[in-house]
């Protein structure tokens, strides 16, 4: 039973798509920093955690809230099924730039955990399993580019070993002023719901329309 | 440097450190616990705390065990700080 | 089919070459020491660190006209030498390379050593580009940056795909160098160790950090192997925690789940498992949580090590070091006493091991647990004739 793509989002160029159809628009705002605000007061979240994140991981919780559109996956399909699959081009290099301002001069040397921290790209997985109570797979695979054929080879895996039945799959990327976020919710094919169904060829035309 | 004075930019340099942008001055009690059920802090922000203070009071607390007491609220980190703080 | 693990390598405080390091870890050695080391960090600490002068060898060798950095050469070595003990072409479209670390090219942020490279070599995918085109690979590799769980997920990623048919041969190589970023990272944080460091340890109190590389070839061809195969991966899966960024779970749910997963995958059940080769950081909330999650998995009479105060924590290299430890205590009918262990620290009970101990293991859980809550869990088994002993 092949799994099919019941929902995509994608967050880029001060836009949120959602299956091709934009959904909130801001070109006025020109930093990411306010733009996510945005959009996670257009998603309609309450959650403090949100302001202390960096921005990578601001972008993937917001991404995974639309997506997800107020359906309880661990009600349908067990937490321990539900799986992240997610790619990055460039890991954290903005957090990873700004920790390593607090270690460059010895005179005034105070490196910070809270930034620290956020110097590991899964850490945005990790986020979106707290906010969602979601303890299946994880995975983060660093990309150059969004890759539609390795996304879809890997989720393909784990679904089709059991280790999971539903999965938040693609791309979460955040470069200085440049972001991108496309994710998409994969789900067991039960003949309830539509979709399309799970491809590499799905992920790209998505990817594209978007 | 009061305490009240103290607690007043205290609470300013928490919420920035912090980044709790949600929260105002004003609505941080000066007595309730800031971990926990207060303003619901955890282990990553007791240790940025430990920075604020070795950075901008130059007190360095080395046991983190010890922060508890100290961390407790705004008031107990007030009175530790006017404690502890060498004259400048 | 059975997935073979054909070939492998180790680069780290305990010298250059699996054998190498084994002998060491039997005789009880260990690679973490104090170091005063101002490009490193601005006091004292403890670490488990390359020896200069193997580092020294084998940059000579492979990087006479400094055009890799230290982490592309600990790799490259590394990738060799695990290559030159089996036949596979690393050309073949039918390998993949499989790159595991966290912070790869880290050190090139540092001001001292900027302007040196190309500001794309910070990004892991070029590492990944440059180890696979270096060997005249054509696949597109793949990099796991997950946080300490990489390497062991890294391990199971080759064995999905080889399993499923994708590729033939995979080359695992995980590594990551010691870096002023990562060991005032861990400092702020108050989790490094003064001292080494003694995983489940009634009286520990925190982590080494490691620099070192491994390279494990797996391969559904036991025939590409120089010596046969006598370990195979049976399956593995990961788990998160759901609860903290940075702290371990309370109960150990998501380690629990990575092996449910595990076990389910292999077809391994829990009282077949005959050694645990544990993440084991010597931190106290870690420690305790991986005793809460084997027990709960009914794993608490698996003989069970650490292999942190060998050669410290080695982040992304973690999981593929300790995988190929773990495949050679197999192999040697030995399993090695937890270092720095003396007196039982944990809240569940488990089985920790405190000397070498021979014993005929068929089946072996590996473990990993890090930063964002992600867990891992990987079942070896040992190969029966041809096909797997599951």
């Amino acid at each position: 039973m092949n799994p099919i793509i019941t929902k995509s989002i994608r967050i880029h160029q001060g836009r949120v798509i959602s299956d091709g159809i934009t959904l909130m628009e801001n070109r006025e705002v020109n930093v990411f920093g306010e733009f996510i605000r945005l959009v996670y007061k257009f998603a309609g979240m309450s959650y403090p955690k949100f302001y202390k994140m960096d921005d990578l991981c601001k972008l993937g919780l917001v991404a995974a809230e639309l997506c997800l559109n107020g359906r309880e996956l661990t009600n349908e399909y067990g937490k321990d099924k539900i799986g992240l699959v997610v790619q990055n081009g460039s890991s954290t290099i903005d957090t990873d730039k700004e920790y390593q301002r607090t270690i460059d001069d010895r005179e005034n040397y105070f490196p910070s955990p809270a930034v620290f921290v956020y110097t590991l790209p899964n850490i945005m997985l990790g986020e979106i399993c707290i906010k969602n109570k979601i303890f299946g797979e994880n995975a983060l695979m660093i990309e150059d580019s969004f890759r539609a054929d390795s996304l879809h080879r890997h989720t393909s895996l784990l679904f089709g070993n059991g280790r999971i039945h539903a999965s938040l799959t693609g791309w979460i990327e955040l470069n200085a002023e440049h972001y991108d976020a496309f994710l998409c919710l994969v789900e067991s094919d039960s003949g309830k719901r539509d979709g399309m169904p799970f491809t590499a060829d799905s992920l790209g035309k998505l990817y594209q329309i978007q | 440097m009061t305490e009240q004075e103290l607690i007043d930019k205290l609470k300013e340099e928490i919420i920035k450190q912090l980044n709790l942008e949600d929260q105002k001055p004003e609505d941080i009690d000066p007595d309730a616990p800031l971990f926990g059920e207060g303003l619901g802090l955890d282990s990553i922000d007791a240790l940025e705390i430990m920075v604020l203070l070795e950075k901008n009071y130059g007190i360095k607390i080395e046991d983190p065990k010890e922060g508890k007491k100290i961390f407790f609220s705004v008031r107990t980190l007030a009175q530790f700080i006017l404690e502890n703080q060498k004259p400048a | 089919m059975p997935v073979y693990a054909i070939a492998d390598h180790i680069l780290c405080s305990l010298g250059d070459g699996t054998t190498s390091v084994w002998n060491r870890m039997l005789a009880g050695e260990s690679g973490v020491k104090y170091h005063n080391r101002n490009d490193l960090f601005s006091g004292p600490f403890w670490a488990s660190l390359i020896e200069t002068d193997n580092y020294s060898r084998i940059a000579d060798q492979l990087n006479a006209g400094n055009e890799f950095t230290r982490f592309e050469t600990i790799c490259l070595h590394s990738i060799k030498e695990a290559l030159g003990r089996t036949t596979i072409d690393p050309a073949s479209p039918d390998t993949v390379f499989i790159l595991s670390t966290t912070k790869g090219n880290i050190d090139l942020l540092e001001k001292k050593n900027q302007g040196r490279f190309n500001e794309d070599r910070l990004m892991l995918w070029k590492s990944g580009r440059l180890l696979s085109q270096h060997f005249g690979n054509t696949s597109h590799p793949i990099v796991i940056s997950n946080a300490c769980i990489s390497g062991v997920l890294s391990v199971i990623t080759a064995f999905d795909l080889l399993k499923a048919g994708h590729f033939r041969h995979a080359v695992v190589c995980g590594a990551d160098i010691a870096s002023e970023f990562v060991i005032s990272g861990f400092q702020s944080f108050k989790s490094l160790a003064n001292g080494p460091c003694k995983p489940f340890d009634a009286s520990r109190e925190g982590l080494n950090l490691g620099e070192g590389v491994g390279t494990l070839i797996l391969s559904v061809d036991n025939e590409a192997a120089k010596d046969p195969a006598q370990v195979c991966v049976a399956g593995g899966g990961s788990g998160n925690d759901a609860n903290h960024i940075s702290g371990p779970s309370r109960t150990g749910e998501g380690l629990y789940v990575a092996i449910q997963h595990a076990m389910n995958c292999s077809g391994v059940s829990p009282e077949e498992i005959g050694f645990i080769s544990a993440h084991g950081t010597a931190t106290p909330y870690n420690d305790e949580m991986e005793s809460k999650a084997f027990s709960t998995a009914g794993l608490g009479h698996a003989p069970l090590n650490s292999m942190k105060a060998y050669f410290g924590h080695t982040l992304g290299a973690a999981g593929v070091i300790e995988t190929i430890i773990a495949i050679h205590s197999m192999k040697e009918k030995t399993l090695l006493r937890t270092l720095g262990y003396s007196e039982y620290g944990v809240p569940e009970i488990i089985t920790i091991l405190d000397r070498n101990t021979p014993a005929e293991v068929r089946h072996t859980l590996k473990t990993a647990s890090g930063f964002g809550g992600c867990n891992a869990a990987l079942v070896l088994s040992m190969c029966s004739g041809n096909h797997p002993s599951n």
